[in-house]
């Protein structure tokens, strides 16, 4: 037998198949996850990320110490890289600014302090949320 | 479903009110023949959906930039063939099967995959075919399943016909042996 006509003795139908419905869903499925990486994300420099796992520690040790000696004015945590990773990460908007404010986190009612550039790439990222310091304050305030 | 010209297709991408339902049309139109064609790649639906997802993300990135030079057709076959080799050598990389030969553990995939319905020849033929080497694998299943001329696998695959012509047959052959050694 030739190669040819081995060849054309082959089946040439498709023996795969796929889960049912699996077409019919795929393009939302490929345009959801297109717009999903257009949306703008808070996007932290690689030696943020490269702490950000450390930062857990750091932190829960830190707060242990300040929760344990419990003074009666609010505790204060100067934050070192680590710490900022964590907070970027964990915070919602509002406590991301009340930190960078200075101001005391409703979440947990402490006050964060950051470096200046960190606050600087905080900003920019609530910045780009359209997000108003004005209301966050005002906010916090009327609570 | 409209067939959209790639004509059509770009002008809708590049007017920014259109863009969405642009590239929405695009992926509709080249879907199912770019699963497919990363199917036979890769093997495993879940694994060719990822490729194709990933596949149309760069496609997403990249259309803005594209200049024509090729048909859309061969620019998303082309995309989506990097894609493909560049997920098996990841899995090669992670130490998928820590075996020399991937080609063999997908050959056995297939045999236990839930999504595959062929029959015996046509589950030899896929083991024959997945046991060839990567370039001569996408060249045959190009050639065999998709039909595509040799001009256009050269402007995907960026290889000579001569070279595209050897590599067929070469597939052919060792598909050929595969048979007669197990006689069916």
């Amino acid at each position: 037998m030739t190669n040819e006509e081995f060849i054309n003795s082959l089946p040439k139908g498709n023996p795969f198949t796929t889960p049912e419905g699996y077409f019919d869903n795929l393009t939302n499925s490929v345009m959801s996850r297109i717009e999903k990486e257009g949306k703008p994300v808070f996007r932290m420099s690689h030696y943020f990320r490269y702490v950000a796992a450390a930062s857990c520690i750091a932190f829960v040790v830190a707060a242990g110490i300040l929760l344990t000696n419990h003074r009666s004015n609010i505790p204060v945590i100067q934050t070192s890289d680590e710490n900022a990773a964590y907070w970027a990460y964990n915070l919602d908007k509002t406590a991301l600014m009340a930190a960078v404010l200075e101001i005391e986190i409703p979440e947990i009612g402490m006050e964060i302090r950051y470096t200046d550039e960190q606050n600087r790439e905080i900003i920019s990222f609530l910045e780009e949320q359209n997000i108003s310091i004005e209301n966050i304050v005002q906010n916090m305030n009327e609570e | 479903m409209n067939e959209y010209s790639d004509e059509r297709l770009l002008e809708m991408f590049r007017d920014e009110s259109r863009k969405y339902k642009g590239f929405s049309a695009l992926v509709e139109q080249y879907k199912v023949r770019l699963y497919w064609f990363i199917r036979k790649i890769v093997v495993v639906h879940e694994d060719a959906d990822d490729v194709l997802q990933n596949t149309f993300e760069k496609a997403w990135k990249g259309l803005s930039g594209f200049r024509q030079e090729s048909a859309l057709s061969t620019w998303l076959y082309r995309i989506a063939t990097n894609e493909a080799v560049s997920f098996l050598n990841q899995k090669r990389h992670k130490g998928f099967e820590l075996l020399d030969n991937p080609e063999s553990v997908l050959s056995a995939t297939v045999q236990d995959d839930a999504y595959f319905s062929g029959d015996q020849i046509q589950l030899q033929l896929q083991k024959a075919i997945l046991n060839l080497p990567e370039k001569q694998r996408i060249v045959f299943n190009m050639k065999y399943f998709e039909e595509m001329k040799y001009e256009e696998m050269s402007a995907i695959l960026n290889t000579s016909v001569g070279a595209l012509k050897a590599s067929y047959h070469h597939a052919v052959n060792k598909i050929k042996e595969h048979f007669e050694r197990i006689s069916i």
